[in-house]
This record gives structure tokens, sequence and C-alpha cells, in this order.
């Protein structure tokens, strides 16, 4: 493992609202899949993005990357979430049940190309997507 | 791809670090301040991993990750004395112990980790993962 490679971690906040149902399932097999998180109007989380990002400590900058360069891609990939009802306004979660695995999976995505277009120095190595305090999802890059 | 799912929960319980086989003085100068029974407010960290079902998008189905803590970590041990439960309530003991009470209750394999929170400062989890 080189010594000049590190990892950065940023922290976002975003606010959406959600329910869990699969149009493939009959109601009976939604309540018993997703519980009570099939509701038919839904409910709202405060959602807590974690990007961890891995390069090599610039010599000259002394940084694997500019946190603000971060956050700008965090905010970016985050944004058609941010205070949107996930099931009616984000395309990919008209078929897709916006669970916090797949909402994980949308938001590594974005966070690749994000990065890969503002610093192709770095790589996403890993995000945390919590729900709720006690309950949370993570996906290696 | 592989998504790792946490979920947290507390228990209250109290313990104390003995081993009977040591006298009183001995435990007493191992153990220290640990020796006396005491609490502590655990959070509980359970990690399962494994792939998404396709249609529900889910590693594991919620109500029953939920179901099966309260069951086994929650309702059997908070508020109690993790002595009369456990053999060796060391944290890092704890920690296995729970883990493999949990392991044969998830599909082969999907149980990763437990990890616990006793203090603020003190943090022990169960396997190490491998390098």
């Amino acid at each position: 493992m080189s010594q000049d490679r590190s990892v950065v971690a940023r922290r976002l906040m975003f606010s959406s609202a959600h329910f869990y149902k699969q149009e493939k399932f009959s109601v009976e097999e939604n309540e018993r899949t997703f519980g009570l998180c099939y509701t038919p109007h839904g409910h709202g989380h405060n959602y807590v993005l974690e990007a961890f990002v891995e390069g090599v400590i610039d010599p000259k900058t002394r940084l694997v990357m500019n946190l603000s360069d971060l956050d700008q891609v965090m905010k970016s990939a985050a944004k058609p979430l941010e205070h949107h009802h996930l099931n009616f306004d984000v395309p990919e979660f008209k078929t897709l049940v916006p669970t916090t695995e797949n909402i994980a999976l949308y938001l590594r995505n974005k966070l690749i190309e994000g990065l890969a277009k503002i610093d192709p120095k770095v790589r996403l190595h890993r995000i945390r997507l919590f729900e709720t305090d006690d309950l949370w999802v993570e996906v290696r890059a | 791809m592989s998504f790792e799912l946490t979920r947290e929960v507390e228990i209250r319980s109290m313990h104390n670090l003995n081993n009977p086989q040591l006298s009183v003085e001995e435990n007493q100068k191992l153990y220290g301040p640990c020796y006396g029974q005491h609490g502590h407010h655990y959070k509980v960290r359970v990690t399962l991993a494994g792939s998404l079902d396709v249609k529900s998008g889910l590693v594991f189905d919620r109500d029953r990750f939920e179901r099966i803590l309260d069951s086994t970590v929650v309702g059997p041990l908070d508020g109690m004395d993790l002595n009369e439960v456990f053999p060796n309530t060391a944290c890092e003991a704890l920690a296995r112990s729970i883990f493999l009470r949990l392991k044969p209750l998830f599909p082969d394999g999907m149980l990763k980790r437990v990890g616990i929170q006793e203090t603020r400062k003190n943090y022990f989890e169960f396997p190490p993962e491998a390098e």
C-alpha cells in the first residue's frame, strides 16, 4: 500500500419522501415484504450521506482533494433527491424501489461520475447512507 | 455488488469483570474499578452483508431484522446482569458471544460483524475484518 494515498470523508444531509412499493407485487406481497414502509402516500427521512474518497496526497496542495469540490459533487448527486418525493419525482425510482440500498447505489453511481469530472486523480472508496441514526447502508465503490 | 446493512440497538445492562479462578485481591489488582458491579448504555451495531434482492431492493427484511435483534439482543440483555448470561462479559468477548448467537438466525454467511460501543471511548468488534 502506497504511503502517499489516504482517504477523506465528507458528510451531507438531505431530506426526501418515499414509500416502498414494488409494482409487480400484490398488495399482500407489498405489505409482507415492506411492512410499515409500504404506505399509500409516503413518509420522510433526514438522510445522511457520507462519502469516503481515496487518492494521493498531492505534494503541492498537500490534500487528497479540495473539500469544497467534494461538497459540490455530493450536493449535485443528491440534488435530484433533496426535498423531493423519490417515487414520483426521480425517474430511476419509478421502477426501482427507493430502499436505502437502492438510494445508496444511485448516489454511488452519481458520485463516481461527478468525481471523475471534477478530479480524475481521486476515486470513491465507499459511501454510507443513514436512513436514521440506527439504520444505515454501506457500499464499497 | 455487496451491500452492508447495519442496525443499531441499545441495551442498558450491568456487568463486572472478574475471573472466578482468581482471588478477590488478584481480581482487584487485574481489573481495577471494572471488578466492581457497574453498568453501561451499550450501543450494539449488527451488520449484514449481501447482494440486493432484485425485486424488493433490500439486503434483508427490515421488520425481520428488528424482530431478531429484539428477541436475541434487546429482550434477553437490556436491563440485565450480563454476568448471569455470559461467562465472559469483557466487551470483546460480548461482541463474539452476541455474534455467535445471531449467526444461525440469518441466511448463511450474511451476518458480517457485531460492533459494540461500550462508552464514548471504547469500541469493540467481532470478527476482525480480513485484510
